[in-house]
């Protein structure tokens, strides 16, 4: 008699906080890497090598992007800022 | 009390073959994330989200917490398996030491697991970030092999 036991299993989630600011753009690429390309502990080493060298420069292309979404949301919101008479307060988006 | 570890909800478990919960991303369940202090004492005989020991509200978390994004169930090899995109909550003032995963859809917000951090996190004015693992075979948050 064959006994197959179904086990359920619940995974762990890892924290990140920050104090007084938001993320930067490089602490939150390897959360976006992660989910983009995963390399397993067991894969052959030769994989393994190529796979991070890919995940490398596709990081610093998704790197560049963040770093681009973030300064273009920052020039919308100088440019509402100065619709809104408030010209100084554009000093404080650092563009 | 405290938290004392990750579980997966016996309740949930049994209401499984009852399709209580859908995990799908599309037209599925809505499932949220409440944050607790360390007063809360959750374990596999947890079978549904209470607001005692839940931080307070601050920033973007409110009483109930986040709401998650789904990933559509999948298998792989003889385990399947399903998770969620990470959750933040930001301008944030929050001491936790665990979560409530629980399903808001479903009558009476019945409980799917229990999240330990292992002490202490916080963010002060900031961002509370709470990472999935990747959804495989090993290592996603909600599996049955």
């Amino acid at each position: 008699m064959f006994t197959t036991p179904v086990i359920p299993e619940v995974g762990s989630v890892i924290v990140e906080t920050t104090q007084h600011r938001g993320f930067t753009p490089e602490e939150l690429l390897p959360q976006a890497m992660d989910k983009i390309i995963y390399v397993g502990d067991n894969a052959h080493p030769i994989i393994r090598d190529q796979a991070n060298v890919f995940k490398m420069h596709v990081g610093h292309i998704v790197l560049h992007y963040m770093h681009e979404a973030v300064r273009q949301d920052r020039a919308t919101l100088a440019e509402k800022l100065r619709a809104l008479g408030h010209p100084e307060l554009v000093t404080l988006l650092e563009i | 009390m405290a938290f004392s570890g990750n579980y997966m909800c016996t309740s949930f478990k049994k209401e499984l073959m009852q399709a209580v919960h859908n995990f799908n991303s599309a037209g599925g369940n809505t499932f949220k994330l409440a944050l607790y202090d360390n007063s809360a004492s959750f374990t596999a005989a947890t079978t549904a989200y209470t607001s005692t020991n839940e931080v307070a509200a601050s920033g973007s978390y409110s009483a109930g917490g986040g709401a998650l994004t789904n990933v559509t169930p999948t298998s792989s090899g003889t385990t399947a398996l399903t998770s969620f995109s990470n959750l933040s909550f930001t301008s944030a003032t929050i001491t936790a030491f665990g979560a409530l995963i629980y399903n808001s859809s479903a009558a009476g917000n019945p409980s799917v697991i229990v999240l330990d951090f292992g002490g202490a996190k916080t963010s002060t004015s900031g961002t509370f970030t709470i990472i999935f693992p990747t959804a495989d075979a090993s290592n996603a948050i909600i599996r049955i092999a």
